[in-house]
């Protein structure tokens, strides 16, 4: 590979900030073994002089907000402190590398991490951040070994619902839908199903039914925007839990209704897929909508 | 429902693009300095995503595309000349 190319580009509270123009170290990064992730240093051809932080002080003041003086007439400091707005450094600020080469002229992700210290060296007038991958935290569980946590389910499983389009003779679609709320900020990778597919109708075709979920806020019935969607293949007749996984983990915040919509293939009607439901809670049970 | 869209910018020949989606307005002012590797919206920086677009001596298409149905924009494009 010729012409390899970096870009780091940082983000705080998944807010951009900037893209680093003055990293001077190569990129690499070293992982050891059974331990969760890698780490990855990058060096800054600058000091935290250069920059650019800001100063914010507090100063010895009456109870009208006149100042108090010296003899001197120099105001009394009582609070002196450096910010770091608009630069990329910042303890767990998120660090994402893009590679860019021949075969990848728009780039590639190859590192996604946090910051986890920095340190100035004023004598070689730089600045090293150490990075540690999304896999160090502990709330974004890498390995799979441990049971993963449950933010919102359903516990009762007394009845299945069918998805098959087009269901009405406009050739108009329908979706499932059912609303939940989580209990605290949560970040959600995935979505858990219980679900089959059914072969017992004529004319089938193929050997999985393509389905497809989607996670939005608001209702079924008064949607918001979509946070997030994946896709799965059911070819199972039995039950079984089918896992969703979304590229990105989604945020979700307590208090607010979101939804989750369950769709399939338009040819799906003598194939349908059923979702396990409790046919006593509305939305619970599943709400088909006509979209 | 504020609906965002995303302006691309690209360099047809060696494929390289890089794309900005927001919720724009029609006073916007897009900058993109590849040199200095900022991408900003009236003065901002935004993220975005795709590759600085380079231009190598000689001729070359520069292609801004965006999934807005009707638009209209003013390009400005500013290079420094060098010599070998």
């Amino acid at each position: 590979m010729s012409n390899k190319r970096y870009l780091y580009k940082f983000y705080r509270d998944e807010q951009y900030i900037n893209t680093a123009a003055n990293v001077v170290s190569d990129f690499g990064y070293s992982q050891d073994i059974n331990t969760a992730g890698a780490q990855l240093e990058i060096i800054l051809g600058s000091t935290l002089d250069d920059t650019g932080a800001t100063l914010d002080t507090d100063e010895l003041v009456t109870e009208t907000d006149d100042n108090i003086v010296t003899n001197n007439g120099d105001n009394i400091l009582t609070r002196k402190e450096y910010f770091f707005n608009s630069i990329p450094i910042g303890l767990a600020n998120r660090v994402k590398v893009w590679l860019y080469y021949d075969g990848a002229v728009n780039g590639t992700q190859v590192f996604d991490g946090l910051i986890l210290s920095f340190e100035s060296d004023y004598r070689e007038a730089n600045l090293k951040l150490s990075v540690v991958s999304w896999g160090v935290q502990l709330d974004n569980v890498m390995l799979g070994t441990a049971p993963s946590t449950e933010v919102a389910t359903n516990t009762v499983n007394n009845s299945e619902v069918a998805l098959y389009n087009p269901i009405y003779t406009d050739g108009s679609t329908i979706q499932l839908g059912q609303t939940f709320q989580v209990s605290a900020p949560t970040d959600v990778g995935s979505l858990s199903l219980a679900m089959r597919v059914s072969w017992d109708k004529v004319s089938s075709s193929g050997t999985s039914v393509n389905t497809s979920v989607s996670l939005i806020e608001g209702t079924p019935d008064n949607p918001g925007s979509v946070l997030g969607g994946a896709q799965r293949f059911i070819s199972n007749e039995e039950q079984e839990t089918i896992t969703f996984n979304f590229a990105t983990p989604i945020s979700l915040l307590p208090t607010t209704t979101y939804s989750i919509l369950v769709s399939n293939v338009y040819y799906s009607l003598y194939n349908p897929v059923y979702v396990a439901s409790d046919s006593g809670n509305s939305y619970s049970e599943w709400q088909p909508i006509h979209i | 429902v504020a609906v965002s869209n995303t302006i691309t910018i690209e360099n047809d020949t060696t494929g390289q693009a890089i794309s900005v989606e927001r919720v724009w307005t029609k006073t916007d002012v897009l900058e993109l300095d590849v040199a200095n590797k900022t991408v900003k919206v009236n003065g901002t920086a935004v993220d975005y995503s795709g590759a600085f677009p380079y231009f190598a001596p000689g001729t070359h298409n520069l292609i801004i595309s965006s999934d807005f149905s009707v638009y209209k924009l003013t390009v400005t494009v500013d290079y420094y000349k060098r010599y070998i």
